[in-house]
């Protein structure tokens, strides 16, 4: 070792001479990505307000309920922004609106109430910026079935869909001895699915509140940047993945 | 400043310099060898439940929404933050031809840096994940590794500006730009995300530019600074061009953490175009660097992957040079349409983090170590490593890049059910699981190596304690004081 390389010519280096002089230099430079993508954006976005939306009235967005908000811990201690995403990308960029994920993109007003904001990098399984809405949309007597077809894909995703990679989580679940009358919240399940003779599967709170957490994801009201693109008029708007979704 | 004064000061010995990062390196190399285990197979235990999502299933801490933060969380903070900063740490005191200033404060910054990588990994183990990447661990977790961080850094400047070497080799710039980079996108990533300090978007753009600049301005620094000493030194050329590597050096600086930004993203436009516009003038740096790189290695590539190190140090070189166009290629409106939200993002990572960096240094490590503790790290284990660490790398990122190509093409045509769509990618995704099993079956080699030489360390200390406590107890009082 200690060629040439390592006690090289002394010329080009007169200017990285000064040791207060090179750290400046190089804090210098580092700050100048913070003020440009972090501290302009921060001066025009971070004081955005909700709007009132045209086709509701209503501030949008609104603040999520209580429950959902927890349910939006879960969602982050779970890591399920590891395999989803958030963000319904443009009309022409990509097929998110031809999946039927979104009715339009996504835009920075509608993250503003979230925290954290989990936009997601690797999308495994599908977005879910508007799973809430993308089930039975609109339809309040379909809510106690989405419900149901979550709970159920949570404790076993492949017992809704076949060949799913997205993992179970039981732990969300608690599986115990049926006590007199079977409880109205156990799960529907069949076959190779279903707990063993005398046994339910109830969701334990932290899966009740992931779920209404994934029902008030809904990022699709008409707004000036985003105006909501009219559906695709082939007829093959694919509502979800879910072909056993009873909401369908 | 008199201490930029230099040339008053005797340059110690190389030997001198070696001796006085002994404890440093020993220290930081053997708790970066056991992240490294952890890391490696909390990633293989992750990427198996891809193949079986029920397996193991009942146990919240196995889910592979914890389980991948927490392995990349051990592999970068653990193994690269430490194992990366002692190979730093040795080549900015050799090129500085200055000993390490203040070592015992490196150990000590060294000890809180373990303390919280583990309660980071832990933290998130137990979920505790604050759901941003790279920024996954808790923010208690990370506040100690940046003062950690920041004890180590400041006596790295120090030792720079103490230094005997007028203008030191360019790998000390990068050892310095590391040393504060982490510093600054930490503290600054702390401060802004802390409370409800930033809403909406405004987070995602502070954690893209905490994790665009340690990917590039620590990690990717500390990767060039060994890249850029040993190329040259191994076919035995000085580097083509000093003033290349400069205009490499404070592109990358001024410009690598703009590329927070892409086409698609929910941020105003212009935004979209600054971190288009960053992402460009980043790539001029990668180039600076990759044409520096070509020159001096003109007509040298047999002898450089002649050896098992030079084939490290060519791939890890090739790795960061690739990984940078791939980047910059994956940003461009009609491939970011197709790449973008797919597993092409996890590939990138593994080829930069993975091969760019974690290559470059595991290449120089072993002599980092046998230089600074004066003892050998076995050579098999060292080549057992090289290889299985080199293969895995590789059979992890290039099939996750083919999965995200394989991906984004299905996903582009809307047919069938998304799991349809899928099906076609998940097969390189279950390859790049033979890729993790390797990675995590070589960084045994490395540990065993580290330990035989703890135990070496720890006989001969019982050896010097045992003829000591032979020696008749009237003469132990001269033996200590002489
Ligand atoms: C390993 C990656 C992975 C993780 C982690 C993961 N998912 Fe999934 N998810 C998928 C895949 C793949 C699908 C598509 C197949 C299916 O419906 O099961 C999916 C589908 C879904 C769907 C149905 C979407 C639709 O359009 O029909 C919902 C809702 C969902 N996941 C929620 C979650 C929640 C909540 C978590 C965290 C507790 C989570 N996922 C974690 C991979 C994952």
């Amino acid at each position: 070792m200690g060629g040439g390389s390592r006690r090289p010519e002394r010329s080009g280096g007169s200017l990285v001479n000064s040791t207060p002089l090179v750290f400046l230099g190089i804090l210098l430079g580092l700050s100048a990505s913070w003020w440009g993508m972090v501290v302009a954006p921060k001066w025009q976005l971070g004081t955005g307000s909700t709007v009132v939306a045209k086709e509701t009235g209503q501030h949008y967005p609104s603040a999520r309920p209580g429950l959902a908000q927890q349910g939006a811990q879960i969602y982050r201690s779970e890591g399920c922004n590891t395999c989803h995403s958030q963000v319904v990308r443009p009309e022409g960029f990509g097929s998110d609106l031809g999946w039927g994920w979104g009715r339009r993109r996504t835009v920075a007003q509608d993250y503003l109430r979230d925290q954290p904001v989990m936009l997601g990098t690797v999308r495994v399984g599908p977005d879910l910026s508007n799973i809430g809405s993308r089930m039975g949309a609109g339809d309040t007597n379909a809510q106690p079935a989405m419900v149901a077809y979550h709970l159920k894909h949570l404790y076993h995703p492949r017992s809704v869909m076949a060949k799913s990679v997205m993992p179970a989580y039981p732990y969300l679940f608690e599986k115990r001895p049926v006590n007199g009358a079977p409880s109205v919240d156990a799960l529907k399940l069949e076959g190779e699915f279903a707990p063993e003779a005398g046994f339910e599967v109830v969701p334990r709170p932290e899966a009740t509140a992931l779920v209404a957490y994934l029902l008030s994801l809904r990022s699709s009201i008409s707004l000036p940047e985003a105006p909501v693109v009219p559906p695709p008029t082939n007829g093959v708007a694919v509502a979800t993945n879910a072909t056993a979704n009873p909401a369908r | 400043m008199a201490s930029s004064d230099w040339t008053i000061k005797p340059a110690p010995s190389t030997s001198e310099v070696d001796a006085s990062l002994r404890w440093v390196v020993f220290t930081l190399t053997a708790k970066s060898a056991l992240w490294l285990v952890v890391g490696s197979f909390l990633t293989l235990l992750a990427s198996v439940k891809l193949h079986a999502p029920a397996m193991m299933s009942t146990a919240s801490w196995l889910t592979y929404g914890r389980l991948l933060p927490a392995g990349w969380s051990a592999l970068v903070y653990g193994f690269l933050g430490q194992a990366g900063v002692a190979v730093g740490l040795w080549l900015l005191a050799r090129t500085c031809v200055q000993k390490l200033q203040t070592p015992l404060l490196v150990v000590l910054g060294g000890c809180l840096w373990n303390l919280g990588v583990l309660a980071g990994v832990i933290g998130i183990l137990a979920g505790h994940s604050t759901g941003r990447e790279w920024l996954e661990m808790p923010a208690g977790a990370m506040a100690v590794l940046v003062l950690g961080a920041g004890v180590i850094g400041t006596a790295g400047w120090v030792t720079y500006s103490a230094r005997t070497e007028s203008s030191p080799y360019p790998s000390a710039w990068f050892v310095l730009l590391a040393l504060l980079a982490f510093v600054w996108f930490g503290t600054v990533a702390l401060m802004m995300l802390g409370g409800e300090g930033a809403r909406g978007v405004v987070q995602v753009l502070v954690q893209r530019w905490f994790a665009e600049g340690l990917l590039k301005l620590w990690l990717g620094a500390l990767g060039l600074a060994v890249i850029l000493h040993e190329l040259p030194t191994l076919v035995n050329r000085p580097l083509a061009s000093r003033q290349l590597a400069l205009v490499g050096f404070w592109a990358l600086v001024f410009f690598a953490p703009w590329g927070a930004t892409g086409h698609g993203d929910p941020v105003p436009r212009w935004l979209v175009s600054a971190g288009i516009a960053g992402k460009t003038l980043a790539t001029v740096g990668v180039l600076a660097i990759g044409l520096n790189l070509l020159k001096t290695l003109e007509g040298a590539w047999g002898t450089l992957f002649g050896t098992l190190r030079g084939r490290l140090i060519g791939v890890a070189a090739l790795s960061y040079v690739g990984g940078g166009m791939l980047q910059f290629l994956g940003s461009l409106r009609s491939v970011s349409s197709v790449v973008g939200l797919t597993w092409f993002h996890a590939g990138l990572e593994w080829l930069l983090v993975g091969g760019g960096v974690m290559l470059a240094v595991i290449a120089v490590l072993p002599e980092t170590f046998e230089r600074a503790t004066g003892r050998a790290l076995a050579p098999g284990l060292i080549s057992a490593h090289a290889w299985l660490t080199m293969v895995g790398v590789i059979l992890v990122a290039i099939p996750l890049l083919l999965a995200g190509v394989v991906q984004g093409s299905a996903l582009a045509k809307v047919a069938g059910t998304y799991m349809e769509s899928l099906q076609g990618s998940m097969h390189f995704v279950r390859l790049s699981s033979l890729g993790f099993t390797l990675f995590f079956i070589g960084q045994f080699a490395l540990l065993a190596g580290v330990l035989n030489v703890g135990r070496e360390m720890l006989m001969d200390f019982v050896g010097i304690a045992k003829g000591w406590a032979a020696v008749p107890g009237d003469r132990k009082g001269v033996g200590a004081r002489s």
